[in-house]
């Protein structure tokens, strides 16, 4: 009985200390944006991406064509039916490279558009929605200061 | 006769035969050779003993064969190993790299350590002094985080990504001639238009990554069929100098390239399934002299080969 006991702890260790299992197959889930929330039928494509070192938090910035043009084109007036839509994560490390840092729980998707107002003027409407279910807040606290934020940021350089 | 006698009498012949052949093989490959050391590797003594001790044998020249490698057939696999680790990494030549080479190769070092893969479980099993303990991992962590400086971006930093950007004309169609990797494989234009699978803050290199998955790849996601991913997947995974300011905001400077992984398991069966490819600078001139560039990218991703070779975990939206 011993024996084989001593054996096959041996073996288990061996094998134990051989490969570290690098994690196989797995979706990042807590970075994942609800189903429900349906972020593909906005049709954005990437414009830059983030990270604030001080909060630990990395974000990516996605337009439609419109807002994208506007984006380049710097200063000029927002233009109805831009859409930009900013998803923030709090940061995790990569467990598959020491070196780096990926997302890790949906903390925030910022959802900003433009639509044909009053008098010719266009309105922006701005919705902030938080949490690992996407849900909208109901406070407007800094929302001005967002829609400034959003409207300032450049593209990055995609050739 | 019996059947254990004329087994018996076979013995001695099939055992003369095959000592010859031993004897005679050990004339087959030519010896190892230690080329000079021309600029040997420098870090605080106990990183560097930990290096000496468990890679020098593959990734320097100053391999210190034992009597058991010397024995063909296994000095043939041994000499293997070497010649192709030193090609990989050598830490006899380790001054002629520039700096940030040197770094990446470190870090890169460190990722192989931790994933298992080096030093190869084939040598440390004959080899058992060349096993790092977690003390000696730490050590090393410890070491190459220590080079990884991300300041604030100077104002070389800020005018190169300036210059960049207004030079950049995103509207203007792809150039006359598509770029087109040593390996035959062309730039696609298209991975703008892809889903971003993920995003990466890399404080080893200072950049920022935005890793691109084609509709096939999407799919697989959400299917959670990604291991293996299938045929047709595409990834592109494009990388920006980061541009910090003094409050930590993080934002892509200039774009240093997009590299790319076609899956196709027949078709790029030599290359581990996967179709190989980085285009440099917003002229994307293709990178590595000839085909053989893509050994580079294999023993990097080598550590995830049980996950398809694919080092990031991407996110549904
Ligand atoms: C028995 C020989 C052997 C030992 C010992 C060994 N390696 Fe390797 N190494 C190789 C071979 C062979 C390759 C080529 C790829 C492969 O086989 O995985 C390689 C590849 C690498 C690479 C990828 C280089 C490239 O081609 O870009 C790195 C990094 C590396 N080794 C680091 C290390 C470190 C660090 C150690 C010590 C802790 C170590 N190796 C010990 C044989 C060895
Ligand atoms: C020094 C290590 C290293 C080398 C060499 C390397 N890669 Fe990678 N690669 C990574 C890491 C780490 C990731 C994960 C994303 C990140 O952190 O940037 C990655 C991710 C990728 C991805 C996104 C899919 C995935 O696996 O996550 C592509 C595409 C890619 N690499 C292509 C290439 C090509 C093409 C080459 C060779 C020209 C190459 N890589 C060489 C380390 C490397």
């Amino acid at each position: 009985m011993q024996v084989p006991t001593i054996a096959l702890v041996g073996l288990l260790a061996l094998s134990a200390c051989s490969q570290p299992q690098v994690p196989a197959g797995q979706l990042n889930e807590a970075a994942s944006l609800p189903a429900s929330f349906d972020f593909n039928k906005l049709d954005l494509r990437v414009l830059s991406t983030f990270v604030n070192r001080r909060q630990a938090t990395t974000a990516t910035l996605y337009g439609n064509d419109l807002a994208r043009q506007a984006a380049l084109g710097g200063t000029s007036a927002a233009q109805p039916g831009e859409v930009l839509a900013l998803v923030t994560w709090r940061q995790q490390a990569d467990p598959n490279w020491f070196g780096a840092r990926i997302p890790g729980a949906l903390q925030s998707l910022e959802l900003l558009r433009i639509e044909p107002g009053a008098a010719g003027h266009p309105a922006v409407t701005y919705q902030c929605f938080t949490g690992k279910a996407l849900t909208l807040r109901a406070d407007t606290l800094h929302q001005q200061e967002r829609i400034a934020y959003l409207l300032a940021q450049k593209p990055a350089v995609l050739p | 006769m019996s059947a254990a006698a004329s087994f018996r009498r076979l013995l001695l012949p099939a055992g003369a035969l095959f000592g010859a052949a031993f004897v005679s093989i050990q004339f087959i490959h030519p010896p190892l050779e230690n080329p000079p050391v021309t600029g040997d590797f420098q870090a605080p003594v106990a990183v560097k003993s930990i290096v000496q001790r468990a890679c020098y044998d593959c990734h320097s020249n100053q391999t210190n064969l034992r009597w058991f490698d010397k024995v063909a057939p296994v000095s043939w696999q041994v000499a293997d190993h070497v010649q192709e680790g030193r090609a990989g990494l050598n830490f006899s030549t380790w001054q002629s790299l520039p700096p940030a080479d040197q770094k990446a190769k470190l870090w890169e070092s460190v990722n192989q350590i931790i994933a298992g893969a080096m030093p190869r479980t084939d040598y440390t099993l004959v080899h058992p002094a060349a096993k790092l303990s977690a003390q000696d991992v730490t050590v090393l962590k410890q070491y190459v985080a220590s080079l990884a400086k991300n300041p604030p971006a100077d104002t070389a930093k800020r005018n190169a990504a300036d210059r960049q950007y207004r030079h950049w004309q995103p509207t203007q169609a792809v150039p006359a001639t598509v770029p087109v990797a040593p390996n035959g494989i062309a730039y696609l234009p298209d991975y703008k238009n892809w889903q971003a699978i993920s995003t990466t803050e890399r404080f080893d290199n200072g950049t920022m990554r935005v890793v691109f998955g084609n509709a096939v790849a999407v799919k697989a996601i959400r299917d959670k069929h990604i291991n293996p991913w299938p045929n047709g997947t595409a990834f592109a995974k494009v990388a920006w100098d980061q541009l910090a300011d003094a409050q930590g905001n993080v934002r892509p400077g200039a774009f240093k390239q997009v590299e790319y992984m076609l899956k196709d398991d027949q078709k790029y069966a030599a290359t581990k399934g996967w179709g190989w490819a980085r285009f440099k600078t917003p002229e994307l001139v293709p990178y590595g002299k000839d085909a053989l560039f893509t050994t580079e990218c294999i023993h990097c991703h080598q550590p995830m080969k049980n996950n398809d070779f694919v080092f990031t975990q991407p996110l549904k939206h």
